[in-house]
């Protein structure tokens, strides 16, 4: 998408925009100086944004190896008055959290945003984690943003939050709001702040910790009342309804359309909250001074009801408040309409039993049945490697040495990226998998205990350079006979390809620093480095390395087939499949899976290349026993 | 539905459903750019990121005077579009709305695992006869992919059947603001191909549909 239109100081222009790209267009607005973020679906918009406007607008934007290192970064940047933003994924706050416990006792100077994207169902994460707690758990004030507009605004006016209170503002949004597309008004761009200057006048740092601790809660305190200027909170209501409805950011959205449904517009008050920490009283208590309900519409965990209950319980009067915790509402996966429906039509029955809601409301019975029914009928359609992908030819390989050794019960340890698809077919060889860099430390316990199996560890390069480094340095200081396969493909590639220290595509720009020289840096006996692609040789590499008794790294190195360079590269070849030799074994549809293997149209149960979803990679021909795959060259496109 | 109809009753919605990488999203851009032309409010809720490689990924878009969120409830989908029918097939069991229209590419992405004979095959007929017990009001089935293929080229599905969508007049939006949409978000290297099978798509719909009057 053309974001251009998004750097220009054009207020009022409506404009089609990713949430993301809503929150990047906040932080233009409010003038930002220095951004910097890691990597992390959903979060990776905001920052690609941030980055692509930065040298029109002049301002510092760059990737950090993680969102630690980002943390730090703006907060140099902060202690500089420049107004900075860290942008990161919900679990990306765990590696930064440290920092942030820190930080917070400081009095800050120039205007300093936390950008957490949580990922309700896990969409693109491991785990579903609720980031409103860390704002609680810090002590720091946080705002959540229920539409576009709202992101903008909401980026806009936390940096100013921050300079009031001399504090970092966490921004919490969630995957729905992230990745989804409307349409956008833009503000005005607000002019840059002053030349960044580091006062050495006085002392960084929350030392001794009592006094920086009181001072912490009396800005918070504060903080109600500064953030209740913003009126980021709404209340839609007469004073008189029994039910309430309470929808905590982007789940508002799920509130207004539940209640149209239902017809209840004139019956029942609404409560949208967007001030996640302090929780706003004054605006709660109205809702719960003539309400006998509430229902609690919100993501991840029960942040807000929970804290309605307990301000419920002051009230002195029975209310009945429902959510994620009372059961009314599913206790996990992301907040989905149908749901909200359900459970409003069920709060009503309960309020007025004589009150019938629309028959339409939601699907028949029958019509759930068909669609059960149907769901039965439909096949999985597995998620695997792109054609042309890099991480294939290596799990390929690592089959066949562990093969041609005789090894047979291997302790194969995974890491967070693309490559996690091995835990499903074709390959099925990961074991093991937590959180980014956990390879190293996990396989190093691991050889230790399970001294009479070989442990084999993946992990991606920009997973290790972002927590990887650390556990290699515990593995090569102890010598533990781990074999490290490095998938090198040159870039954060599940994200999106960006780039990262190893990026060899910078050399020009930037300092390359190479997996394979800090493994030699670190002592790692055996260190070699092979093309991917280029199978064979693949193979008899890590048959070697498998043997070893010492740690070893193979930096298995192709660029991802989506990096642009790769993307838009002209094919110069396509693989075809002689259907004379093709005796349809399927050898290589179980064990090397492309997505361009389909059935051939003979209907022989041969197979064929789709030439569409072909990349022209050329690895496939070793994986056919009959040698029936054969590359055709293309025509140069004139 | 026409466009009187989809204001007074809440957004309009649309499907589009495919295999990562057949164009879904760029389909529902090209949409959601159109519908702001015609000055409506649009929604677009789409899976990114790694979850999409190879996999069912469908896009939901929303188009009216007001639109909150960007999920369609169940059984409220005024027109499917599917990329690729078992995909279509997935979305309509829940989504479908009674007398809503689909729009089907013929040609099945054979799924791995039916491929290697673990699960069994679903078979186009199949598919079409489920989507009529659904209660799909029109169920128009193209082979987009030949077709795309003989027009703008085999990347074009998507563009093409965007075409068709709008021949065979089940869509709220005019032509002129899809080709608009169209030349504004194509990168200048395939603009040549996505116009081409954009207007054959619109052209093959009004054909069939003039068939369809004679007979």
């Amino acid at each position: 998408m053309n974001r251009e239109v998004l750097f220009r100081d054009t207020p009022g222009m409506g404009v089609l925009a990713l949430g993301n790209e809503a929150i990047a267009r906040g932080a233009i607005e409010a003038g930002v100086q220095f951004v910097t973020g890691y990597p992390g679906t959903p979060s990776t918009e905001v920052m690609e944004t941030l980055i692509e406007a930065a040298p029109e607008l002049g301002f510092v934007a760059y990737w950090s190896v993680n969102e630690k290192v980002a943390f730090d970064s703006a907060t140099g940047a902060s202690f500089s008055n420049a107004r900075s933003m860290a942008i990161m994924k919900h679990v990306g706050l765990n590696v930064a959290a440290d920092s942030l416990q820190q930080v917070k006792l400081i009095d800050i100077a120039g205007g300093f945003v936390v950008v957490s994207v949580d990922d309700p169902s896990g969409v693109s994460s491991n785990n579903e984690q609720d980031n409103r707690w860390y704002a609680k758990f810090a002590g720091l004030p946080a705002i959540e943003p229920a539409d576009l507009n709202e992101a903008r605004e909401m980026a806009k006016r936390a940096f100013e939050i921050s300079e009031e209170l001399l504090m970092p503002v966490i921004l919490r949004s969630v995957t729905r709001l992230g990745h989804m597309t409307g349409d956008l008004e833009l503000g005005k761009m607000e002019p840059k702040g002053q030349e960044p200057y580091f006062d050495s006048s006085r002392q960084w740092t929350p030392f001794p910790c009592l006094e920086p601790e009181r001072r912490l809660r009396e800005k918070l305190r504060h903080a109600g009342e500064v953030l209740e200027r913003y009126q980021f909170d709404e209340y839609q209501g007469k004073g008189s309804e029994k039910i309430g409805v309470v929808g905590a950011g982007f789940a508002f959205n799920y509130v207004q359309e539940a209640v149209d449904i239902l017809g209840l517009r004139e019956e029942v008050a609404l409560l949208k909250i967007s001030t996640v920490n302090p929780l706003p009283s004054r605006i709660i208590h109205r809702l719960l001074s003539h309400v006998n309900r509430v229902l609690v519409v919100e993501d991840v965990t029960p942040f807000l009801e929970e804290a309605i209950k307990a301000e419920a319980q002051e009230i002195g009067r029975p209310i009945q408040i429902h959510g994620r915790k009372s059961g009314a509402l599913p206790e996990v996966g992301e907040t989905i309409l149908d749901d909200v429906v359900l459970a409003l039509a069920d709060i009503v029955r309960r309020e007025s039993p004589d009150r019938g809601v629309p028959s339409d409301a939601f699907p028949s019975k029958e019509r759930a049945e068909r669609s059960a029914a149907i769901q039965k009928l439909i096949p999985r359609r597995q998620i695997g490697f792109c054609a042309g992908c890099s991480h294939r030819a290596t799990y390929y390989a690592l089959t066949k040495a562990l093969k041609n050794v005789g090894i047979e019960d291997p302790i194969v340890v995974g890491d967070i990226g693309c490559y996690t698809l091995g835990f499903y077919p074709p390959f099925s060889i990961l074991q093991t998998m937590t959180s980014m860099g956990a390879s190293m430390g996990t396989s190093n316990a691991l050889a230790q205990l399970n001294p009479s199996r070989k442990v084999i560890a993946f992990i991606g390069d920009s997973t290790f350079y972002h927590a990887g480094m650390p556990g290699l340095l515990q593995i090569a200081h102890q010598q533990r006979p781990v074999l490290i396969i490095a998938m090198d493909n040159s870039v954060t590639g599940s994200t999106g390809q960006q780039p990262h220290p190893g990026t060899w595509q910078l050399a020009d720009e930037r300092t390359v620093i190479p997996i394979e020289d800090i493994a030699r840096a670190f002592q790692i006996p055996h260190v070699r480095v092979v093309r991917s692609l280029q199978i064979k040789r693949l193979i008899k590499e890590l048959e070697e390395a498998l043997l070893l008794d010492v740690p070893a790294m193979v930096v298995s190195r192709q660029a991802c087939a989506l990096e642009p360079g790769e993307r838009w590269r002209e094919r110069t070849v396509v693989a075809k499949v002689d259907a004379a030799k093709c005796d349809g074994c399927l050898v290589c549809v179980e064990e090397y899976g492309c997505p361009a293997f389909v059935a051939a149209e003979d209907g022989e149960g041969k197979i064929a290349v789709d030439p569409v979803l072909c990349n022209g990679c050329a690895s496939c021909r070793v994986v056919c026993p009959r040698e029936a795959i054969y590359l055709e060259r293309l025509e140069p496109r004139k | 539905m026409s466009q009187e109809a989809h204001n007074t009753q809440g957004p309009f919605n649309l499907i589009i459903a495919g295999v990562g990488g057949q164009g879904s999203i760029f389909a529902s851009q090209v949409v959601a750019h159109a519908a702001m032309q015609e000055g409506f409010s649009v929604r677009i809720a789409e899976t990114y990121g790694v979850t999409q490689r190879g996999g069912p990924v469908y896009s939901q878009v929303r188009i009216g005077k007001q639109v909150y969120g960007p999920l369609i409830p169940k059984g409220r989908c005024h027109l499917l579009m599917g990329l690729e029918p078992i995909e279509a097939l997935r979305r309509a069991a829940e989504y479908l709305a009674p007398g809503g229209s689909v729009l089907i590419n013929t040609h099945v992405d054979v799924p791995l695992e039916t491929q290697l004979g673990k699960q069994p095959e679903l078979r186009f007929e199949t598919i079409e006869q489920e989507l009529r017990k659904l209660g799909a009001g029109e169920l128009l089935a193209i082979d987009a992919r030949a077709l795309a293929e003989q027009a703008g080229g085999a990347g074009t599905t998507n563009v093409f059947m965007l075409g068709a969508m709008s021949g065979f007049e089940i869509f709220p939006l005019t032509y002129e603001s899809i080709e608009n949409a169209v030349r504004d978000t194509t990168r200048s290297r395939f603009l040549q191909g996505n116009l081409t099978s954009l207007n054959r798509g619109r052209e093959y719909a009004l054909a069939v549909k003039k068939l369809n009057q004679n007979k």
